[in-house]
């Protein structure tokens, strides 16, 4: 890991065909720190995600990555410095967990060089890290989700990008497997000094696990920078649409986020109780 | 095969990978081989070979199997000699279409993610056999603008099911296949309504091509296959590894450095060629292209797009079918594109079935 990587993106315009999903769009991404992008759905984290991954060109505006255009190098080049786990991708049916994380290793090889010793080491470094190397020859399909998932990130690992990006690592995994890949991201970080961006649902999660932090809100950057300036209860209330406590986690000394109510419910209560009112007067008042 | 006794086998001299497979190494190179697709190819080579020599024996001159190579460069009896020189084209037009059918059913299958995409399913044949139909019916012409007009059918029908199946400039899975199916029995109906208005002398050859034959092959015939097959096999073979990447998903391919649209318009380019040219040689052979990957694929258990192993089963098959219909002692001799269905059909039933991945 000798340039330091960092992504960054100026005046971006992000579209699907003519769906235009962000405008106008500028981040930045530190070197060598977790980022963790959060925003309700459809705010175009995944967009931008993909944006950075250059698997979408924008309309307007470049990404760069260690000061050159995403789009200027080769793209095995690009994949052995930038890596993306995608939100959704299929194991190929009955395929070995050793053999799905050494298609990770796709972009160190060639026509002649399918097999070098370090795609052997690297593989094998990359299964025990996600601590599925006992798993190595069991069909991907037999395992549960949180060790599949483990398996989709040791083919990230095995691909070996300094920079690592990864869409909802952990949508679908019980509270307990979410831990342990947030632990693993956190690992690799630290221990490895990769950069790690990763888009997350979890508010809680995310104020827990990030350097930096990444608001989005209908394909605009609401707030960025490191999690206590970023999360507020006045942002949340706007981005998010909930009243939520903000609190200092006595264990961690991070942000602690509690979601008390959805506004938007609230809303439509009040609402519905104001027109009930209109018309029969019946309805007892909402608690308050 | 059992992983982990191969595992044990190979614990002597090399640790063996985390790859399934066994690593042949040298100074520049390092190659990732498996022995049991590697035996299955073996196998078919050499059921092959003998089901050309038993092809090369067939018919109203018998060839003992002892003159044959003599025969093939020549010499011995005259009768021999001549026989031969009817039989080759046939042989050799059985295992080059067999094995462009089998690779252009791997390619489609790979491209669709699907066991049901392949070439017959998604009417390419059905296509070509409407060009051929439509040459033979309405302007009465000779073998060689037949063969042109099944080309041209078979890459038309491909470019506008290719067309009609892109979404945000992408295409693949079920959308492919689907749109496929109706393309094909749209112009199912267009052959049966040709064969219908036609007049009955057109009408009558038009049947006999649709049901795809080996009879009275020539060279003229047969050399555009070969040829074709010579060439493109090889290409798909470079575009396997790339496939069978994108077979993951358009994204994870992409993050790896395969860039999946173009790999898949290669292939797709590639299984239309072959399967067009033969068609344009043999007619619509059915099932040929579905079931010899599949088949493959089961005895070799390869991940992914393995081309050689499903290019031998063709040949394998198309020649096996013909060299049992030759035998079958019957009056007139089965169309070959009958007996490839009726053995297809089983299997495609049995597919269906069966199948955990549809």
């Amino acid at each position: 890991m000798s340039a330091a990587p960092h992504i960054h993106g100026q005046e971006l315009t992000l579209a699907y065909d003519q769906r235009v999903v962000s405008h106008d769009l500028s981040v930045e991404i530190p070197h060598g720190k977790i980022t963790i992008i959060v925003g309700p759905n459809a705010c175009g984290k995944s967009t931008l995600l993909r944006a950075m991954s250059r698997l979408l060109t924008p309309e307007k505006g470049v990404v760069m990555l260690d000061g050159k255009a995403v789009n200027s190098v080769g793209s095995k080049e690009f994949a052995r410095r930038l890596g993306l786990l995608p939100q959704q991708s299929q194991a190929p049916y009955g395929i070995t967990v050793g053999d799905l994380a050494a298609r990770g290793r796709y972009p160190h090889q060639k026509m002649l060089q399918q097999w070098s010793y370090d795609d052997e080491a690297a593989v094998r470094r990359a299964l025990s890290a996600c601590g599925v190397l006992d798993l190595a020859d069991r069909p991907v399909d037999e395992l549960s989700g949180g060790q599949r998932q483990r398996v989709w990130i040791s083919l990230l690992l095995a691909q070996d990008p300094p920079t690592m990006l990864l869409d909802e690592p952990t949508t679908y995994l019980d509270i307990a497997n979410q831990l342990e890949v947030l632990e693993l991201v956190r690992q690799l970080n630290q221990d490895e000094g990769r950069t790690m961006v990763l888009v997350l649902h979890d508010l809680m999660l995310a104020a827990r696990y990030a350097d930096h932090l990444i608001v989005m809100h209908d394909g605009a950057i609401a707030a960025t920078g490191p999690v206590p300036e970023v999360l507020t209860e006045q942002l949340l209330a706007e981005v998010f649409q909930i009243r939520a406590q903000i609190s200092v986690d006595p264990l961690t000394g991070r942000p602690l986020v509690v979601p008390l109510m959805s506004l938007r419910h609230e809303r439509t209560v009040q609402r519905r109780s104001a027109g009930d009112q209109e018309t029969s007067g019946t309805t007892p008042p909402m608690p308050s | 095969m059992n992983r982990a006794t191969t595992r044990e086998a190979s614990s002597g001299s090399q640790p063996s990978p985390i790859v399934t497979g066994r690593v042949l190494r040298g100074r520049n190179f390092s190659l990732l081989v498996q022995p049991r697709a590697l035996l299955v190819i073996g196998i078919l080579l050499a059921v092959a070979v003998l089901l050309a020599l038993i092809g090369l024996t067939q018919g109203k001159v018998a060839v003992p199997l002892g003159d044959i190579i003599p025969a093939i460069f020549g010499n011995g009896e005259r009768k021999h000699v001549l026989a031969l020189g009817l039989r080759m084209p046939r042989v050799v037009a059985a295992l080059t279409a067999g094995a462009a059918l089998g690779v252009s059913g791997a390619v489609f299958q790979s491209v669709s993610n699907n066991a049901l995409g392949s070439p017959d399913v998604i009417g390419l044949t059905t296509g070509a056999a409407s060009g051929a139909i439509t040459q033979i019916v309405l302007f009465d012409a000779g073998p060689v603008q037949v063969m042109l007009a099944a080309l041209a059918g078979g890459v038309g029908t491909a470019l506008a099911i290719y067309l009609l199946s892109l979404k945000g400039g992408v295409t693949g899975g079920y959308r492919l296949v689907l749109i496929g199916l109706g393309v094909g029995a749209l112009l199912g109906s267009y052959n049966s309504l040709l064969m219908v208005r036609g007049q009955v002398e057109q009408a009558v050859s038009a049947n006999i091509w649709i049901a795809g034959s080996l009879d009275g092959r020539q060279w003229t015939q047969v050399l555009p296959v070969l040829i074709g097959t010579i060439i493109v096999v090889p290409i798909t073979i470079l575009l396997a590894r790339r496939a069978t990447l994108v077979e993951m998903g358009d994204d994870i391919a992409s993050q790896l450095g395969v860039r999946a649209e173009p790999t898949r318009r290669w292939l797709i380019f590639c299984g239309v060629a072959l399967a067009a040219l033969a068609t344009a040689a043999v007619g619509p052979i059915a099932f040929i292209a579905l079931s010899a990957p599949q088949i493959a694929r089961r005895l070799s258990q390869a991940r992914g797009l393995s081309i050689v192993p499903a290019a031998l089963m063709g040949s394998c098959l198309l020649l096996g079918a013909d060299v049992v219909s030759q035998a079958i002692p019957t009056a007139t001799t089965l169309p070959i594109g009958q007996v490839t269905g009726l053995i297809g059909g089983i299997y495609l039933a049995w597919l269906l079935t069966r199948s955990k991945q549809l």
